[in-house]
């Protein structure tokens, strides 16, 4: 795995130790805590694969192993949703992570979504267009 | 493929060729100057239809200015009705596959462009943040739904406030001599009835389910929407403010507390409400990131022009907390008064 781009329609933003990231496209929000906090930061800064496992060992109660798994279930949701995609590019070692007492105790990196999965998985085709090309109302159902 | 920049801005100088065919076609643009959080914008409509379906809710900050007197406007909302004209927009720059559910178009939600189409009203929404203009399009002024009288124009008032210091929120506010209260929360929370609770005790009405926040040089809070909106029991309940029922929307209860509007107040609090169904009203401390969530969805569930960041800013720089409401409007008014104080109940 190399580093990750946020999707260009994800807005987010770090309040203490939880990230709030929505998908200005489909409306869904997203709330991440404290591990998994540390590696979007360390995801945003350019940071790979490695850096967020060595974030998490360096930070939290966790071993090296568990760190590795915890964060390939992580990524891979992150890339499931859409938040990210694999990149390669500049890569900061300055997180902009919060202070935080060393080996703190340490639950798994996890994206807790908000996503209205009708409006998200449902297919919506355009039925129609005007004659300058912009789409129309899906007709209405006959009862 | 997504668009270049190039056809981007050759789609934006189709725009403005679109207005101004159709403020030709139209006699001349209805031009108004408004002042929104205490910056000057500048209002064009071709299509008498289109400007008297924005009035109702702004004409609190309309100006009555010459235009020579009128100062830069810091934006310029274009605005044309193709019914009414019969000038169409130009084609879209980009495939039917970047037309999203949500009314975004696909690569167009944080760039130099931020753009809407909804489909179901056929409005298009362009913001153009470099040039600090915006071009709307409606397929005909006469189908817009009504209720878009109350909250015009209210994605792009969002972006732009989020591109100057400033946050849309999709919150009532209220203001007492001391200070403005915030109150937020999702649709059927309270937030217009306790906003006219309020107004009916004689405290100041910023809207009951928006205003902006300007946040320098301290945070501020501002009237957007001029107008609000009762459920049929509020309103049967609320004599007092009976008597400010307009007739812009068949079987609403809409109201236009002009009289009791205030200008701008500094913000105190921020209260999350939610009906608590007993006699008392509580107010209880919450976190800036319970804060932050419950204002996230709120937004989210208004649609457009969510500012995180605002919105971050926010409940960082404003005291936040939970307004359980209860039955007995005098404790309702009680604590929102010490909340527009700054200080916890």
């Amino acid at each position: 795995m190399t580093q990750l781009s946020i999707s260009s329609a994800i807005n987010h933003e770090r309040l203490d130790d939880e990230v709030i990231a929505i998908n200005l496209e489909t409306g869904a929000y997203y709330a991440i805590q404290a591990a998994g906090a540390d590696c979007w930061s360390v995801a945003v800064a350019g940071g790979d694969f490695d850096a967020m496992v060595q974030v998490l060992i360096s930070r939290f109660e966790v071993d090296e192993a568990q760190a590795r798994t915890d964060v390939e279930a992580f990524v891979a949701s992150l890339l499931r949703s859409n938040l990210a995609s694999p990149a390669q590019g500049m890569h900061s070692s300055d997180y902009a992570l919060p202070p935080r007492q060393p080996r703190a105790p340490y639950a798994p990196p996890l994206l807790e979504g908000f996503e209205d999965l009708e409006d998200l998985l449902l297919i919506d085709p355009i039925h129609e267009v005007d004659e300058a090309g912009w789409p129309l109302p899906a007709p209405t159902p006959e009862r | 493929m997504p668009p270049t920049e190039g056809q981007l801005d050759a789609f934006v100088a189709a725009m403005a060729r679109g207005f101004s065919e159709a403020a030709a076609l139209s006699s001349g643009p209805v031009v108004r100057h408004l002042n929104l959080a205490g910056h000057p914008i500048r209002l064009r409509c071709a299509g008498a239809a289109l400007a008297q379906h924005f009035e109702p809710a702004l004409n609190h900050a309309l100006q009555e200015l010459h235009a020579s007197a009128a100062p830069p406007a810091v934006l310029t909302i274009d605005c044309w009705d193709r019914a009414a004209t019969g000038v169409a927009p130009p084609p879209p720059p980009w495939g039917e596959d970047s037309f999203c559910r949500s009314g975004a178009i696909r690569g167009q939600a944080q760039g130099r462009l931020r753009i809407t189409y909804d489909r179901w009203i056929r409005l298009l929404s362009v913001y153009d943040r470099q040039q600090a203009r915006v071009f709307i399009q409606a397929a005909s002024a006469l189908e817009l739904p009504a209720w878009m009288r109350r909250s015009p124009l209210r994605p792009v008032i969002g972006w732009w406030a989020a591109d100057h210091g400033m946050a849309l929120l999709h919150a009532g506010a209220v203001a007492t001599a001391d200070g403005a209260v915030a109150l937020a929360g999702s649709s059927g929370s309270g937030k217009s009835t306790t906003t006219l609770t309020a107004l009916a005790a004689g405290l100041g009405f910023l809207g009951d389910d928006a205003c902006m926040v300007r946040f320098d040089p301290s945070p501020t809070a501002y009237p957007v929407f001029g107008l609000a909106k009762l459920e049929p029991d509020a309103f049967a309940r609320l004599t007092a403010v009976q008597h400010l029922a307009i007739e812009i929307e068949p079987g609403q209860n809409v109201l236009n507390p002009a009289a009791g509007l205030v200008r701008s107040a500094p913000l105190k609090s921020v209260a999350l409400l939610e009906i608590s169904g007993q006699t008392r009203t509580i107010v209880e401390p919450i976190s800036s990131g319970q804060a932050l969530r419950a204002l996230v969805e709120g937004s989210l569930q208004e649609g457009g022009g969510t500012t995180l960041a605002g919105l971050r800013r926010l409940v960082t720089e404003v005291p936040c907390r939970r307004l359980r409401l209860g039955t007995d409007p005098s404790g309702v008014i009680a604590a929102v008064q010490r909340l527009a104080q700054g200080v916890s109940p």
